[in-house]
């Protein structure tokens, strides 16, 4: 049995609705809640991918992990650490990407290689090192010294990918990878998620496509209006039908007919 | 028809974006609020303060007095002590200079009020125009003096100025500098911080800094240090631009920075205040600029600062600055402050209050910038 990496537990997070939200949805209810009472664990060198639909508490559960937000209830537990009362811990083992948090286009992917590294205390040779790697992986080197800015969106992915393994991350984070990028970037995407799990590293990911899951993911948790509706091996989940058919059987149980 | 519906539908989007939004709404005319509020104020109580107290008693020493030139009659312009002599002073003028006198008067010996024809004879007006005690000494002596006149147009009053340059240039640079220096920082700021923190927040790489274990203490003062020293340069840059500028600008050819003679305390102290009041400066603006959603809303959130900036070194041409707890107010002290370093009458211990204060300030809020870069509503709400 592998070790747990990561152990969330009864996380709960409640968003205020302004008066607008409230009109708009017709409802005189102020609070919403996003992510209601959600447990499960990451097992150690795992693929495991978070799968619902929009809305469905996935970018605030992954944003809980990565210490941006505090859960209102809960606490989740990442290689030993807490991310209510221990964050900055947290944030030195994790690595996060998602489509809000951008590089910043000013910069040259060489300039911010090097500032993130600082910020998260890589010795100077282990960062050339892990740099030269990186970039040549992604094929950045040839652009690392091109302003962010002026690099295709493929390619700004990549960036950002290799800023945010500065550190080497045990865990790593990512909040729907293959979002907006066409089918080649999409592919050296997963391939090298695959790459990272094959040297050991955790990923946990969030997405809405079945077929990503299916084919990289070891387990999956499907969440459903902020809770886990199901969680389980990807391979027995799917030994009798596909993932889409599992998940559309089982959210017309959750919610009714209306899908 | 079809042009202006379109014209109408785009700037019907436009209003919307405007006055839908509360925070825009705000920005754009709390402004206008605050210059009534504090303007009317100012109007109402400041303007009294810059004039002398009502009780004040004016120094005059008058030299061969006429006999209607009495205290009584100068009484409708305010309180006078008359000292009358029969032959000059030795050192009237430099009595007026120094501030023992408010005015030195001399008519000439065989005095005589009379009508055109005859020599015109010449009375001398001694008065300091850097002091606002002898301008007014001076003023209401110049009222009297011409209400008599029209009968008796056969003298001449003769103002002599006893003010040297570098009174003079004191005066100029203590009104205009505060105000000068302080917008000129308050716009070096405005250029920096918004861009840093709103435009970083609105295009997501703020966040990016936040994932990493870096404390926000350390982004925070990170921020604020070096957004200080580049507003400085630029504020630096704009003060010597405009202090070249100055004596065109203002139609004073003659104001002299030579005659000045700033020494090593003045310019200590000038760099102690810049220095300390830059930095309450880009807190505060970095502040409302965490605040804001985007570089716009947070500019427009600015301007009120930079008004109260500009109120605050306006405030000391009227309030009389030798209270210490003028320098324990934020901005008022640093253009308070700056105006005693430019008129050269430096106090030392107004000078370390208002820098210990400041320095207070700015840690203050850097402190509340530091809860702010925590707040998930704050840098993450819609």
């Amino acid at each position: 049995m592998q070790e747990n990496i990561l152990q969330a537990s009864g996380l709960k997070k409640e968003f205020t609705l302004s008066k607008k939200q409230q009109r708009l949805e017709k409802t005189k209810v102020q609070k919403r809640v996003a992510v209601d009472g959600l447990s499960f664990s990451v097992r150690r060198g795992e693929i495991y991918g978070l799968l619902g639909p929009n809305g469905a508490g996935k970018t605030t559960t992954l944003r809980i992990l990565s210490t941006l937000i505090k859960p209102n209830e809960g606490d989740a537990v990442i290689d030993g650490h807490s991310v209510v009362s221990e964050p900055d811990k947290v944030r030195e083992k994790l690595g996060f990407l998602t489509s809000e948090l951008r590089p910043d286009e000013f910069f040259t992917p060489n300039y911010l290689f090097d500032f993130f590294s600082e910020l998260q205390n890589v010795p100077t040779h282990v960062r050339d090192e892990r740099k030269k790697e990186l970039f040549d992986r992604f094929g950045i080197s040839d652009f690392c010294e091109t302003k962010i800015g002026e690099l295709s969106t493929g390619m700004k992915q990549k960036v950002s990918i290799a800023i945010s393994l500065v550190h080497d991350p045990e865990l790593i984070i990512f909040d729907e990878p293959t979002n907006g990028l066409d089918v080649l970037t999409a592919k050296a995407v997963t391939d090298f998620l695959l790459e990272l799990k094959a040297r050991g590293k955790t990923i946990l990911l969030s997405t809405h496509i079945f077929s990503l899951v299916e084919k990289i993911c070891d387990r999956v948790g499907v969440i459903i209006d902020g809770k886990m509706a199901l969680e389980g091996d990807v391979k027995e989940l799917t030994a009798e039908k596909n993932l889409e058919d599992v998940f559309f059987d089982l959210y017309q149980a959750v919610k009714g007919d209306g899908v | 028809m079809k042009k202006f519906s379109t014209i109408w539908t785009i700037a019907k989007k436009e209003f919307s974006r405007f006055f839908k939004d509360k925070r825009m709404l705000m920005s754009l005319f709390l402004p206008g609020v605050l210059i009534y509020v504090i303007y009317s104020f100012l109007g109402g109580t400041l303007m009294d303060a810059m004039l002398p107290s009502e009780d004040y008693t004016y120094r005059v020493c008058v030299v061969n007095a006429p006999a209607w030139l009495t205290e009584e009659a100068l009484s409708p312009y305010g309180d006078f002590d008359i000292e009358s002599v029969s032959a000059p002073v030795e050192d009237g003028e430099q009595k007026v200079k120094d501030g023992a006198l408010d005015a030195y008067l001399v008519f000439p010996n065989d005095f005589v009020i009379g009508g055109l024809g005859g020599e015109l004879q010449e009375v001398k007006l001694y008065a300091n125009s850097a002091e606002t005690t002898s301008s007014m000494a001076a003023e209401y002596l110049t009222a009297a003096l011409s209400s008599v006149q029209y009968g008796a147009p056969n003298f001449l009053l003769v103002p002599q100025d006893v003010a040297t340059e570098a009174d003079l240039s004191a005066m100029m640079v203590s009104m205009i500098g505060p105000m000068l220096v302080l917008v000129m920082l308050m716009t070096g700021c405005i250029a920096v911080a918004p861009e840093s923190i709103a435009g970083e927040k609105e295009r997501g790489s703020f966040a990016t800094m936040l994932v990493t274990p870096v404390k926000r203490s350390y982004i925070a003062a990170g921020k604020v240090l070096s957004l200080s020293v580049i507003a400085l340069l630029s504020g630096i840059c704009s003060c010597t631009g405009v202090i070249l500028a100055l004596p065109k600008l203002i139609g004073q050819e003659n104001i002299s920075f030579d005659a000045l003679g700033y020494g090593v305390g003045e310019l200590a102290s000038l760099l102690g205040i810049v220095l300390s009041s830059v930095l309450v400066m880009v807190a505060l603006v970095s502040m409302l600029s965490a605040w804001a959603k985007n570089v716009k809303e947070a500019t427009g959130m600015i301007s009120p600062v930079m008004i109260l900036v500009m109120l605050s070194a306006f405030a000391t041409f009227f309030l009389p600055m030798n209270e210490w707890y003028f320098f324990c107010i934020p901005l008022l002290n640093s253009a308070a402050a700056l105006g005693g370093v430019f008129s050269m009458a430096t106090q030392p211990l107004f000078v370390i209050i208002t820098v210990l204060v400041n320095l207070v300030t700015a840690g203050l809020l850097m402190w509340a910038l530091t809860k702010m870069f925590d707040s998930e509503k704050i840098m993450f709400g819609k």
